[in-house]
């Protein structure tokens, strides 16, 4: 499958702060990522790097096959940028914006256009600089997906949403989503756990990890034990064992390369046969904690 | 150009105000400007009148601000630059409607004043289109310039007010070495619509190619610090240009030797008795010095146009003064002359050289004019045709003649009137007022205007206005309607320079009692006018 964004050892200094170090992402085509990441990781750097709004540092990146670096213009009729910080014309009514937007793109869809508009309820006679500011984001999104983009860029777009916005929001960029490529970052991570089909975490400026959110739920478990007499927890641990500790005859670990078979065999390995041996699944947020709290990186040869 | 148009209709719709404000600022200029050529101005129509040539430009700013941060280049939150836009068709639509709301109004306002002031604009057509082109340099394209890189209104405007402090700044510092920087002080004054008169040398080069690469990096690039820099860096190189060449100039002999003068002009000391004022010098003032000269040599028909007298003193130990006189309201005729010329000198100087023998070393520079084309015209109440300048008009109560012209002053022109011609009531010849006791005797007087360049000089109004002034003869001097106004355009001959010294000089002697300069004398002392018009 071919990559709708793919970057390589991209940085982006801003004088002493490394806001970005070394990113490399491989977004393929059709796919939801959400590139999350506590506040300040370089998410929002990361997009406007991308959307070639700033340029970096070192490093490239390749949107859509263009270099990022290079793309003004046409390149932007086949991308649909939307950003909780973006500075819309606020003199403009709604009906006037999207009237003016139109003629940009040679595939704009005037019934689309009227959909969205009917969908996320737009007042086209109202300004924009008077709309809240979810019906800001609504009109903005309304505005990027009237054209039938193939890269979909949303930059923290439900950020501070009421959650009845925020799930048109959702709704109407997933019915957008078959056509399109979705890229979008967030730092609250329920909110895309329903619908991200991939998942990248940023945490200052390095990704710790960048995959698919199935693999990701697969691979990580919470695992408990019960073991026979108390337990110490030997010196060396299997090195995808995160967050070990021991209390009485319990065992608690996360285990970041799942697989009942061979997670069994570790176990019995460093414990012996243990009384009882628990799997839970985890959640995107317990797994985001815990690799944050792990402080850990994924690098070639070093994969969690 | 489909998108040129679709950007042109959204900023038309959003800044009409803005449009709508630029054209009644220039209907009014216009309408203030046909006023001032009619009639003198009362207070209040001048006041206006100031008001409206400061607010013209303002609008311009407005717009240009206003219409560049529509689609802002500074800062990484607009909308636009994450939609389809061209640069190039973006900075196109931004040009095309500068062109349109801005120039093509002045465009038809030049027109239409040309029309008004009584000369058809067709001869004039390339004129006013020049014009245009020297607007494009400035202001507009540092206005563009300023727009590309500011944020917004406040910021453009705060700018703004920089450049001009620093312009103004500028021209104080010559002030500071004693440096004439008069050449440039039409910048001062008002710099969105003034055009400096040396628009092409290199300060002119270095002002449009940075804004010129600044506007271009910006709508390309959006590398606004990149832009901001060579921005400063252009207006600092521009300071510097300004101040270095200045200061060069400063010691260099401001009336180089003609090459192979033709003409046997001379000049010298005026050998008449000295004797310093009862009035001592007032502390910490200027003090007014005249040079007492004698001239001659020019042929018959010739005049001569004094450029400027310099004069060194210099004394024991190492003293030294070096002072200018720029000629100012002095035309030679063909016999010899008398005047005084004035300098002004700081006070310390003058405590320290006066009780000292000087030496002063005298530069004497003239542009040699023949005349051989007279027109006679006799002035009337309202306004008069005159071939070669334009139309005239008698004005302040007969003491000065106005005159407006296409495009650019007229070139060298001499208007004499002769008194006893006058055909006002009540001439009284006895109410003149002589300057130092010298009695006014060789009339006519003359008075003339020499134009800077051929070109237009920018500016708003192709009506370039002139005046003939009669004020310094008092009373003697009053034009009615009737009396005989003898206009004469000489040609330049050649620049001609005559060097002498004057040995053992009191400075207190040529010290004056005031600011007002020595008239032109013939050599049996009466005030001189030109010989009459042939």
């Amino acid at each position: 499958m071919s990559s709708a964004i793919r970057t390589e050892n991209l940085t982006k200094s801003f004088r002493r702060v490394t806001a970005l170090d070394r990113l490399g992402l491989d977004v393929p085509e059709g796919a939801i990522y959400a590139l999350v990441g506590p506040n300040g990781a370089g998410k929002t750097t990361a997009i406007k790097i991308l959307m070639n709004i700033l340029r970096p540092s070192s490093g490239r990146a390749e949107v859509l096959g263009n270099d990022a670096q290079r793309m003004a213009g046409k390149a932007f009729t086949a991308i649909g940028y939307v950003s909780e910080n973006q500075e819309l014309p606020g003199w403009m009514r709604v009906g006037a914006f999207l009237e003016y937007l139109r003629p940009f793109y040679p595939a704009w869809d005037r019934d689309l256009e009227k959909e969205l508009v009917k969908q996320f309820d737009l007042p086209l006679d109202r300004k924009l600089r008077e709309l809240s500011r979810g019906m800001r984001m609504k009109a903005a999104l309304a505005g990027s997906l009237a054209y039938h983009p193939r890269l979909i860029v949303l930059d923290e777009p439900f950020g501070g949403l009421d959650p009845l916005v925020r799930d048109e929001l959702i709704e109407g960029m997933l019915e957008r989503a078959p056509e399109a490529t979705v890229f979008l970052s967030s730092h609250d991570l329920a909110e895309i756990e329903s619908f991200a089909s991939h998942v990248g975490y940023l945490d200052q400026g390095r990704l710790l990890f960048s995959e698919e959110m199935t693999e990701l739920a697969n691979r990580f478990r919470e695992v408990e034990l019960t073991l026979e007499a108390p337990a110490t927890l030997p010196q060396r641990l299997p090195t995808t064992w995160m967050q070990a500790k021991a209390s009485a005859s319990a065992v608690q670990f996360i285990e970041s390369r799942f697989d009942q078979e061979r997670t069994g065999t570790e176990i019995r390995q460093v414990f012996g046969e243990p009384r009882n041996i628990a799997f839970a699944p985890m959640s995107l947020r317990s797994i985001f904690l815990a690799m944050a709290r792990s402080g850990r990186r994924v690098e070639e040869g070093d994969r969690l | 150009m489909s998108q040129i148009l679709h950007i042109f209709r959204k900023d038309v719709r959003h800044h009409w105000i803005e449009i709508l404000l630029c054209q009644a600022a220039l209907v009014a200029y216009c309408w203030i400007e046909v006023r001032t050529w009619g009639e003198p101005g009362t207070f209040a129509v001048d006041s206006l009148t100031q008001f409206i040539v400061v607010l013209v430009p303002l609008t311009w700013s407005l717009f240009m601000f206003r219409l560049v941060q529509d689609e802002s280049l500074v800062g990484d939150r607009q909308f636009w630059v994450t939609r389809p836009y061209e640069w190039k068709k973006l900075l196109a639509e931004k040009i095309l409607l500068v062109l349109l709301f801005i120039n093509v109004p002045l465009l038809i306002a030049g027109a239409i004043l040309l029309a008004k002031a009584g000369f058809s604009p067709a001869p004039h057509v390339l004129g006013l289109f020049w014009m245009q082109l020297v607007l494009l340099q400035l202001p507009f394209l540092p206005l563009l310039a300023l727009a590309s890189v500011t944020r917004n209104l406040t910021q453009g405007f705060l700018t703004l007010l920089a450049v001009w402090l620093l312009i103004v700044g500028t021209l104080v510092v010559p002030a500071w070495f004693r440096i004439s920087s008069t050449h440039y002080m039409t910048l001062a004054v008002g710099l969105p619509i003034v055009v400096p008169r040396n628009s092409n040398d290199l300060q002119g080069l270095v002002i449009v190619l940075l804004c010129v690469a600044a506007v271009g990096l910006q709508y390309a690039r959006r590398k606004t610090a990149q832009s901001r820099l060579l921005l400063v860096g252009g207006a600092l190189t521009t300071v510097l240009i300004f101040l270095v060449s200045a200061y060069a100039t400063r010691h260099r002999d401001p009336f180089p030797v003609p090459a192979r003068p033709t003409i046997a002009f001379h000049a010298g000391s005026d050998p008449v008795k000295l004797s310093a004022p009862k009035v001592p010098a007032e502390q910490g003032e200027d003090v007014p010095i005249g040079i007492p000269v004698t001239a001659g040599g020019l042929l018959p028909n010739s005049l001569g146009e004094i450029r400027g007298m310099r004069v060194v003193l210099e004394g024991p130990g190492g003293l030294r003064w070096d002072g200018r006189w720029p000629g100012g309201m002095q035309l030679l005729g063909p016999q010899d002359s008398r005047w005084r010329a004035l300098y002004q000198m700081d006070y310390e100087t003058y405590q320290r050289l006066k009780s000292v023998p000087l030496k002063a070393y005298v530069s004497l520079s003239v542009d040699v004019f023949r005349e051989h084309e007279f027109e006679t015209i006799s002035a009337t109440g309202g306004e008069f045709a005159v071939p070669g300048v334009g139309r005239c008009r008698v004005w302040g109560m007969g003491r000065y003649v106005r005159c407006i012209s296409p495009l650019v002053k007229p070139g060298m022109v001499v208007l004499r009137t002769d008194p006893a011609l006058s055909t006002c009531p009540d001439q009284d010849m006895s109410l003149a007022r002589p300057i130092y006791g010298l009695p006014y005797t060789s009339l006519p007087a003359p008075r003339w205007l020499r134009r800077r360049s051929e070109l237009p000089e920018g500016g708003i109004s192709p009506v370039v206005t002139s005046i003939f002034y009669f004020w310094e003869f008092n009373d003697l001097v009053q034009i009615c309607p009737g009396t005989p106004l003898n206009f004469s355009f000489p040609q330049f001959v050649e620049n001609v320079r005559s060097d002498f010294a004057i040995d053992n000089v009191h400075l207190d002697d040529y010290r004056l009692p005031g600011f007002q300069g020595g008239a032109m004398m013939a050599a049996d002392g009466t005030r001189l006018g030109l010989p009459p018009a042939h």
